[in-house]
């Protein structure tokens, strides 16, 4: 066995109670905290496999931009200190939403069907993922997957302006 | 077990030194501020107050640690922690000298010479933000919260700043590791020649994500008290206070790496002409600080967006072209 083995074991059982903790914090606040711990163990969960960038994708990008902003948004809530209330309606969603997604997953590996694809071959071969190889993946046999990944993004920075437009006008008249 | 105590001695070494000229940082800004504007500064405590740095550190332990009874006691405690993890984590990947044998074994002089340096740099010094956020906001004053709200604003918006001017200088080497940055340098010629829109867009932003003046806005003490540390008293102050240096002890090395050829240079080891780079650049701080007063909020905001967004934008694809035109000969 690895001998690196005891201490991912070690950092899913972090992941996990900091996944239980976004869930179960009673003030909005801990919630968002929980998420930047757990998204943290997980860049040290990549680390360990190492896949030093996407390690470091993870830190920048949902670490270091995408939690603040929901830190920023629960912070500036009137209600983002106060315990709030459960749900029952929500956690009992939650559940057979998160079932659905575990057996999913875990019938999908016991099959065999998620695997490394062809096209990510050369990412898999190479020992230590450099970032001089993941680029070379998403520049050359993953360029138009890769480019087609920023179509939803368009769609969805055009559809938060809309939105946004549309209460603007509202809000003048 | 020696590749695990080799590096623990190197994180102790340098944790140690950081945190000895860290406090003698402030001894400097406050010599230099003095002599700009006319004043002595501290000279009384040791020969020319050198020991003023002590007496101050002192004082901050032995202060009383003030929680308010309006804060969110357990982010109140772990904000200034995290401020301080974040400074001290980021100075990890900065080479400070050349490889040496030390009785046979070949000792990096760096903690960790990722391949990926840059982006841990930037990865790492964007945790610092939460500090300043959950401060602030665990206060339970309205100082803070102004100051946090302030500080997140401010830091997110120059991060893509000093991101835009890593990646310049990172197309121009083609490598992210610091080291081979150096090494190219030592070899070639300083990247501050190569890429000058780069070093000046990345001294701005650097300014800005220390909360320096004229960028100091989050701590402002005419309008805000002192910003998201209004209520931080004590040692848990003073890790606010070391963390505040610390970064600029780290922005200050990571100028010198990338744009002045780091620790390379004739004569001295290595170490030596990365601390001269590095009082350049904290010289530079002290000057600004003495020269520019502060920014208003909008021109914070527009300065950013507005102008040095574009600039950078453009900087990166003059680079990009020149590249891409310089290996296809």
């Amino acid at each position: 066995m690895d001998a690196r083995f005891p201490y991912l074991v070690f950092a899913c059982v972090i992941l996990l109670l900091t996944a239980l903790g976004v869930v179960l914090a009673k003030k909005p606040v801990y919630s968002a905290v929980s998420l930047l711990a757990n998204s943290l163990t997980l860049a040290v969960i990549y680390l360990m496999l190492s896949a030093e960038f996407v390690a470091i994708s993870q830190l920048i990008i949902y670490s270091g931009a995408i939690v603040v902003l929901f830190l920023f948004v629960v912070l500036l809530l009137p209600q983002g200190g106060s315990e709030s209330g459960h749900n029952r309606g929500r956690a009992v969603a939650a559940v057979i939403g998160a079932g659905t997604m575990f057996t999913a997953l875990t019938y999908a590996l016991l099959r065999g069907a998620v695997g490394p694809s062809s096209a990510a071959a050369p990412i898999v071969a190479a020992k230590a993922s450099t970032v001089l190889d993941i680029g070379r993946s998403l520049f050359g046999p993953l360029l138009i997957p890769f480019e087609l990944t920023t179509l939803p993004m368009l769609i969805a920075i055009i559809g938060a302006v809309t939105l946004w437009r549309r209460q603007e006008k509202v809000s003048r008249e | 077990m020696q590749d695990l105590v080799v590096p623990m001695l190197r994180t102790i070494a340098v944790i140690a030194v950081l945190m000895t000229l860290m406090p003698y940082m402030t001894w400097f800004e406050r010599r230099v501020l003095a002599a700009m504007q006319v004043r002595h500064g501290p000279n009384r405590v040791g020969w020319q107050g050198l020991l003023q740095p002590l007496a101050d550190g002192l004082k901050l332990l032995f202060k009383e640690d003030l929680t308010p009874s309006n804060s969110d006691r357990w982010l109140y405690r772990l904000a200034p922690a995290i401020a301080l993890f974040a400074a001290l984590a980021s100075f990890a990947v900065i080479p400070f000298g050349p490889t040496v044998e030390i009785q046979g074994t070949m000792v990096p002089m760096c903690i960790a010479d990722l391949d990926i340096g840059v982006l841990y740099l930037l990865g790492v010094s964007s945790l610092g933000v939460y500090a300043l956020v959950l401060g602030g906001w665990a206060s339970g004053s309205k100082y803070s919260l102004m100051g946090a709200l302030r500080a997140a604003a401010q830091v997110v918006s120059y991060e893509l700043i000093l991101g835009l001017a890593l990646i310049a200088v990172v197309l121009t080497v083609g490598d992210t590791k610091l080291s081979t940055i150096v090494q190219q340098q030592h070899d070639g010629v300083w990247l501050v020649f190569l890429q000058p829109v780069a070093f000046v867009l990345y001294l701005i932003a650097a300014c800005a994500e220390t909360n320096r003046a004229p960028f100091d806005l989050p701590e402002a003490e005419t309008e805000l008290v002192a910003g998201y540390h209004t209520e931080y008293s004590g040692m848990r102050f003073a890790m606010y206070f070391i963390a505040e240096y610390i970064n600029m002890l780290v922005v200050s090395s990571l100028a010198a790496t990338l744009f002045l050829g780091g620790f390379s240079g004739p004569f001295w080891p290595g170490p030596w002409w990365l601390i001269l780079k590095l009082m350049v650049f904290m010289f530079l701080f002290v000057w600004l600080r003495a020269t520019l007063p502060r920014l208003r909020y909008d021109q914070l905001m527009r300065l950013s967006w507005n102008k040095l967004l574009p600039i950078g934008l453009l900087n990166l694809a003059v680079t990009a072209v020149i590249v891409v035109y310089r290996s296809g000969k």
